[in-house]
């Protein structure tokens, strides 16, 4: 139903046009619950109905871009749309010329759903107050239906729709130690999720131990999966971007330029297999199932979108505005995990890293917090819980000669942001060992 | 339309609140002389809040029809019900005072007084001057208009309207000698009209950052070391921002925000004990400074907003809680529950946070400096999850030595812990040195809400921080 109003929307406007103009339809819908919780308890709860039409609108070089609500009003949205429509006109009589603009074109159609079985409202209710009782518990249950919809004037016609939910949460200690999780999907367990809590109650007793304070300096760590993959998200962040790096922004300048390798150990995709995002962009353009972007430590490609690639005289890759990855996968290695500990030996394991941005994006180099359960190992053996650092190191030392091992299982770590609406997208990572990582406070 | 739709609505619930926001964001991006984007993005949508059983329950809706409304009201009244029994704390009626008013940004020119067209042309001359330098490699003029405007009206009463006239401006410019490449920008959000559109100053800023930039790329690295820094209101944002403002919050130190933005170094009993900083350091909490990018009438929860001293001569006084917030903790607050918009629930931000002027003028500042840095606009930022352990880069340096400025460095960057940092505020700077900033991207809370703050700071000197440069 809502696939078909979509198209009979997208249909209405579309019959509107004259010869002259061409028109690109972004749709972007949820319907989605957030709980939030502290100490175990119920802090807010909010349902969100919401929706938007983006129009791309193209005539004679000239480009304007407009932003509509999409509610479930069929008659509302017509009307809204056709004032949209003399929008468009009216200011873009006034632009000037859009050098870089790249034509619509039918770029094919496509279809994704992806139903899920969604706890119910009492469901929810006893699995997070009855199974966390006493616990101090806090985090964020969101769940609902997304819809990522594109269709333009020229046929092309894409439909993305996902019922999914995501509990992010934590448990804390009286000493202000936490540990991290995430349980998410499209089918809902109640039993599952109330075996994963069991682990976390467990496993949150070494964190009652005694913190060890390090002093600044080097250490052996290894880097879980979650907190790499916050690493991998600074590497979207203009990394991976063609456009950033002809702009001057752009952390993989020194690989590009070949004055800087990565580990062989290293590999890095875009793997829309996982099935967390749509393939299409917000101009439809399909990206390819897989990408790679480095192979065996050496870069092969970055991430291009059409206009990019119209001002550089390039060709695309399917990218979406931004340049960044939407659905990456760095390859697993060959570290077990029951010898993780006993390759770190004296070292640091990290389970989760905290706010990162470039210290000299020229040189790759970041700056981070560790946070949450992260570790002092000695002799294989976890000791007690570190004293949060600061770490200021470069990506070619991370991914570079201090990579020592990969492990050979990733773990699927789905976006959990909700800036304006609940996003979608995530990645698969595994953990690595890495040797001499730089603590600076 | 409000109160029509309030009571149409039905019953079943103790309080009713609609709060209704309606926002266009008309964008004109020009990069290298060309325009890069042209946007006009329209929101509106309502959210319906209501009181059952203790507990507040909100569903955010954009069908703005009475049974579309109607329908968010029956999910609110459901959602505050079945989760009642689990409710962190009991609230009654007295959480949504009554509120009647109107608040209006003190704009000269609206918004819409000059066409996309205009704007494309003005942007287009100040980004054509941008580009002069053979070395400059990418320069961009942005400018955003905001026309926000929210209405909210009460089953107790309450009626009020807050229009905001909002611009977000950027110059930007990037250049490269050989593998150098360094990025110098002038920007800002504030309440205002199209008033700010001045050539000549966008003009002379352009020209500014354009030498500046071109500077840098022959400058030395920053020194490592351990030295005075003199840092510009246009750092100073940040460093009020992330190490006052954030910490500040008691819904941090409450543990809400524990799973995503962090909690807080600062403890209840540290109000009113608590010696955050040296003597010279004073901050308010301030929605009624005219122009600044935060300031309102009243907050989203109808609490009446004032100027309240958060520190006064370094002592920490009150923490930025709301009226919710202030009843859980037992910390005194101010109005500052805010929500991002229409679709979210209202939670504690910063709004305006200024740090008061001093006497000290710059050039006795720097008379004082043996061995420092100046450091001017923001460029990276992190900080922990307690609020501690900060390390922040800037754009643009210039090494002090003997009480006079020298030559420009490239890259600085500086670390330290928050309240020693601040307890080394040794010289602040007068009314002369004072500027108004602000950023509309503060970001929090689950479901996430990025929001608008202003940060009004003079100069001001602290002695011996962790400098250092880049790689």
């Amino acid at each position: 139903m809502k696939k078909q109003n979509f198209e009979n929307f997208g249909n209405a406007i579309f019959s509107q046009l004259k010869d002259y103009e061409e028109l690109n339809l972004t749709f972007s819908m949820e319907d989605s619950l957030f709980l939030r919780f502290n100490e175990g308890k119920s802090r807010q709860v909010t349902d969100v109905t919401q929706g938007s039409v983006h129009f791309t609108y193209q005539e004679n070089n000239r480009t304007f871009k407009y932003q509509m609500p999409y509610t479930a009003d069929v008659n509302l949205n017509l009307k809204r749309a056709e004032n949209a429509l003399n929008i468009c006109r009216e200011k873009t009589k006034t632009l000037p010329k859009d050098s870089f603009q790249v034509p619509m074109e039918n770029l094919g159609e496509s279809e994704e759903i992806f139903k899920g079985k969604l706890p119910t409202l009492e469901e929810v209710t006893n699995t997070l107050f009855s199974k966390t009782k006493g616990l101090d518990f806090v985090g964020c249950l969101a769940m609902g239906e997304q819809i990522r919809a594109n269709m333009n004037s020229k046929g092309q016609q894409h439909w993305f729709e996902s019922e999914n939910f995501q509990i992010d949460y934590s448990f804390f200690t009286a000493g202000q130690k936490a540990l991290k999780g995430l349980y998410a999907g499209r089918e809902w367990n109640s039993e599952k999720f109330g075996e994963q809590l069991d682990l976390a109650k467990a496993e949150i007793e070494v964190l009652k131990r005694p913190e060890k304070k390090l002093s600044r300096g080097k250490y052996k760590v290894y880097l879980a999966p979650a907190a790499l993959s916050e690493v991998v998200d600074m590497i979207s962040w203009g990394g991976v971007s063609y456009s950033a790096l002809k702009r001057g922004h752009c952390a993989f300048k020194m690989i590009h330029d070949g004055k800087m390798d990565f580990s062989p150990k290293f590999n890095l995709m875009e793997d829309f297999g996982l099935g967390l995002t749509p393939k299409f962009n917000e101009r439809g353009e399909l990206a390819p199932s897989k990408l790679t972007l480095v192979e065996e430590g050496k870069l092969e490609n970055l991430l291009i979108n059409s206009r990019t690639a119209k001002e550089y005289g390039i060709d695309s890759n399917g990218a979406g505005s931004h340049e960044g990855m939407r659905s990456s996968r760095v390859k697993t290695g060959e570290l077990k995990k029951d010898e993780i500990l006993k390759t770190i030996g004296n070292g640091i394991y990290i389970s989760n890293l905290h706010y990162l941005n470039w210290s000299d994006v020229q040189k790759g180099r970041l700056t981070g917090m560790t946070r949450y359960a992260c570790f002092w190992v000695e002799n294989g053996q976890v000791v007690a819980p570190i004293a949060d650092l600061r770490f200021d190191e470069s990506l070619y030392n991370i991914f570079g000669s201090n990579l020592e091992s990969v492990t050979e299982f990733g773990e699927i770590i789905p976006h959990v942001g909700s800036y304006d609406q609940r996003s979608l997208g995530g990645k698969e990572v595994p953990g690595m060992i890495i040797k001499d990582f730089h603590f600076t406070l | 339309m409000l109160n029509k739709l309030l009571k149409n609505l039905g019953h079943g619930a103790d309080w009713i609140g609609l709060r209704e926001v309606e926002e266009s964001n008309t964008s004109v991006y020009i990069r290298n002389g060309k325009p890069e984007a042209n946007n006009q993005y329209l929101d509106h949508g309502i959210m319906v809040e209501v009181l059952v059983d203790g507990n507040f329950g909100y569903a955010a809706t954009d069908d703005l029809s009475l049974a579309g409304v109607k329908k968010a009201f029956e999910k609110a009244k459901s959602l505050a019900r079945q989760f009642s029994p689990h409710k962190i704390y009991s609230f009654d009626k007295s959480f949504r005072p009554v509120a009647r008013g109107k608040y209006n940004t003190a704009s000269k020119m609206d918004l819409d007084k000059m066409s996309m067209g205009e704007i494309n042309d003005f942007l287009s001359l100040t980004c054509d001057r941008l580009g002069k330098r053979e070395e400059i490699i990418n320069s961009h003029a942005h400018v955003m208009l905001t026309d926000s405007k929210t209405r909210f009206v009460s089953t107790n009463g309450s009626e009020f309207e807050t229009n905001q006239h909002i611009i977000n401006h950027e110059l930007s410019v990037t250049a490269q000698k050989g593998s150098e490449i360094q990025t110098r920008s002038w920007g800002n959000a504030s309440q205002i009209g199209l008033e700010l559109l001045n050539r000549d100053i966008f003009f002379a800023q352009g020209e500014r950052i354009v030498n500046e930039v071109v500077e840098l790329l022959n400058a030395k690295e920053c020194p490592s070391e351990t030295m005075d820094i003199l840092v510009a209101p246009d750092q100073m944002i940040l460093q009020i921002h992330e190490s006052i403002g954030h910490p500040l919050e008691v819904d941090r130190i409450l543990g809400d925000e524990r799973n995503y933005a962090g909690w807080s170094f600062v403890n209840k009993e540290d109000f009113g004990k608590l010696k955050y900083g040296s003597e010279l350091l004073n901050i308010t909490f301030d929605p009624t400074f005219e122009g600044e990018l935060a300031s309102y009438d009243f907050d989203d929860t109808g609490v009446k907003a004032e100027k309240t001293y958060l520190i006064k001569n370094g002592l920490l006084l009150r923490g930025l809680g709301g009226i919710e917030s202030q009843k859980r903790s037992g910390i005194e607050g101010v109005a500052n529950s805010r929500a991002s918009s229409w679709n979210r629930a209202p939670i504690d931000r910063m709004a305006n946070i200024n740090l008061d002027p001093g006497t000290s003028t710059l050039k006795d500042m720097v008379k004082n400096i043996k061995r420092g840095v100046y450091l001017f606009t923001n460029r990276s930022w992190s900080i922990d999850d307690f609020r501690n352990k900060f390390q922040f880069g800037c754009e643009y340096g210039k090494l002090i030595v003997d009480g006079e400025i020298k030559e420009t460095i490239k890259n600085p960057n500086y670390r330290g812990i928050s309240t020693p940092f601040w307890n080394n505020l040794t010289m602040v700077g007068d009314s002369s040195t004072l500027e108004v900033n602000g950023t509309s991207y503060c970001g929090k809370g689950e479901p996430n809400q990025a929001i608008r703050v202003g940060h009004a700071s003079p100069t001001c000197l602290f002695k011996d921080v962790e400098v250092f440069g880049g790689a």
